[in-house]
């Protein structure tokens, strides 16, 4: 084969393998017609730069991926919170991907790899999660990890940075629909944990900790494992002890216990006492309710109710969208700043910057000015350290 | 008059200084497909009106749209595999594509890995600041230092020393 038909065949197996039909990437192309982009994916027509170059912004890739006709790696798996195929959900996947990638590629260019691809060992035991004793094992487990990754009397707070920092789990956070809280995947890129930036503050925290369960037990069980019985009312087995394991972790029983002692009276607790608590832990009130039914301190049927009747879920929501500043998370912090970084250091240009940042190349100057770098300003001025 | 291939940066900052009809006027200016097809660009003024630049409208008028060769990208691509020193966009590898065959045009660029890339490739001498351009036109004006021959030449100087050094490394 030669190289123009080795192009023209990794174009069509890359849009295959994303799922994606001529349709849907002619209407993309701005093509007349699908025949186009089928004479290009059949090497009877020479395709163009700019051609090659938007093909590859759709299929997340850059055009050296396709230049240099090496066979295409099988894609990476990705476990969504919840099961089942849209082009909405295919589109995110492409996008989250590519995002994993670059971030892995700016650790590489930075040569900040150490910890990128490794899974975080913890020794879990499979058996011990499927049995009776389940919860008990997992509020352990959470216990140890928090330990072993510093995560503090307030683990919300720092979750996301030391995930990233100490674990080396790539978090991204993109806006996505209803319905898509959270995914989990591993390519060559390392673990990756993929959050809604549209959520709540307190929400992205529980779904980070719930998908760091899945980072966990990534090899112990399969997509099919995790799907089976789930139902849109109905969580099956693995992911209820996703939910304990995030509750266990965000909510430290003895930390909890002791701001629980500050404010009791007796054997009464008020609503705002519990919605203060879910603030000052970074959770939902609903994540505290259960969290205290799992530590023995409210009933089950209580919290059933109280959640029912929805008052004190009011009084948490209201409270918290005037108290609190609801802050906006674009991508990673971690990898903004090392895409800026390697920007500033001349590491890549501008246009990749845009790229990466997955923005406009002319609203590159604004957002980095909204960052508080100028593009007129020398960072790559070193200092000798001991 | 130069042949002259522009990046979009400064596409941007030509618009931004009202300083393109003059350039366009007096060179002969070329800018790669990639970068005319790659978005409606903009600048943002002082009090935050943005003003639109569709090259698209402009193409064949006071600039040719130019395009490189699929070979001639891949070629260009090679020469930066596993290389994590310079990370380039699509647009600005047809540039140096292009510049391979077009040894009268020069390439101007104020973007550090852009700049970078044409010392490692030996085509420095293809290359030029807006500074030295304008100078060049006939064509007097304050820029920012990122438009300086001075920052042109460091940095087109730190790609040629990185050929020196990965040369000197595979022996």
């Amino acid at each position: 084969m030669n190289p123009k038909e080795i192009l023209a065949k990794s174009l069509k197996k890359e849009r295959e393998k994303l799922g994606l039909s001529l349709k849907d990437v002619t209407a993309k192309m701005g093509f007349s017609n699908y025949q186009t982009l089928g004479s290009i994916e059949t090497g009877d027509r020479e395709i163009k730069a700019w051609e090659l170059a938007k093909l590859a912004k759709i299929y997340g890739r850059d055009i050296d991926y396709f230049l240099a006709g090496k066979e295409s790696h099988e894609e990476s798996n990705i476990l969504w919170r919840s099961p089942g195929d849209s082009s909405e959900k295919n589109e995110i996947r492409i996008k989250f991907l590519s995002f994993c990638r670059n971030y892995r590629h700016l650790q590489s260019i930075l040569k900040e790899e150490e910890n990128s691809t490794q899974q975080p060992f913890f020794l879990i035991n499979k058996t011990r999660l499927l049995k009776g004793d389940a919860f008990q094992y997992i509020a352990g487990m959470a216990k140890r990890i928090s330990s072993d990754l510093c995560l503090g009397s307030r683990p919300a707070c720092a979750l996301s940075k030391i995930l990233e920092e100490k674990a080396g789990i790539k978090v991204i956070f993109m806006p996505l629909p209803q319905g898509l809280s959270a995914a989990t995947t591993k390519g060559d890129f390392g673990m990756a944990i993929l959050i809604n930036s549209n959520d709540a503050p307190w929400r992205r925290n529980f779904d980070l900790a719930h998908e760091f369960f899945h980072v966990l037990t990534w090899d112990l069980f399969s997509t099919d494992e995790v799907y089976r019985e789930t139902g849109p009312k109905k969580k099956n087995r693995i992911e209820q002890l996703a939910d304990v394991f995030a509750s266990a972790l965000l909510l430290p029983e003895e930390e909890l216990r002791k701001e629980i002692g500050l404010r009791r009276r007796g054997k009464i607790i008020d609503y705002l006492s519990l919605t203060e608590i879910a603030r000052e832990f970074d959770v939902s009130i609903e994540a505290l309710l259960w969290r205290l039914v799992n530590i023995g301190i409210m009933r089950k049927e209580k919290v059933t109710k109280l959640l029912e009747e929805g008052n004190i879920l009011n009084i948490d929501k209201s409270s918290r969208i005037k108290k609190q500043n609801v802050s906006e998370v674009l991508i990673s912090p971690k990898y903004i700043s090392l895409a800026i970084r390697a920007y500033h250091l001349g590491k890549i240009s501008k246009a990749r910057f845009a790229e990466y940042i997955d923005k406009e190349f002319s609203a590159v100057s604004s957002f980095l000015k909204g960052m508080g770098y100028s593009e007129d300003k020398d960072y790559s001025v070193a200092y000798r350290i001991a | 008059m130069h042949i002259v291939l522009l990046d979009a940066d400064v596409i941007i900052d030509l618009h931004r200084l009202n300083l393109w009809k003059s350039l366009t006027k007096n060179n002969k200016i070329h800018i790669s497909s990639i970068v005319v097809g790659q978005e409606i660009y903009y600048y943002e003024d002082i009090a935050g009106k943005r003003h639109v630049i569709d090259l698209s409208k402009e193409a064949g008028k006071s600039f040719v749209e130019i395009s490189a060769t699929i070979e001639q990208l891949s070629t260009i691509t090679k020469e930066f595999e596993g290389l994590f020193e310079i990370d380039l966009h699509a647009g600005e590898k047809e540039a140096l594509a292009i510049l391979t065959t077009k040894k009268d045009m020069l390439f101007c660029t104020c973007d550090k890995a852009a700049m970078k890339a044409l010392g490692f490739l030996g085509m420095n001498h293809q290359g030029i600041s807006l500074e030295k351009l304008l100078d060049r036109s006939g064509i007097k004006k304050k820029l920012e230092i990122k438009h300086s021959e001075r920052q042109f030449r460091q940095y087109t100087q730190e790609g040629v020393s990185l050929r020196l050094i990965m040369s000197m490394a595979k022996k």
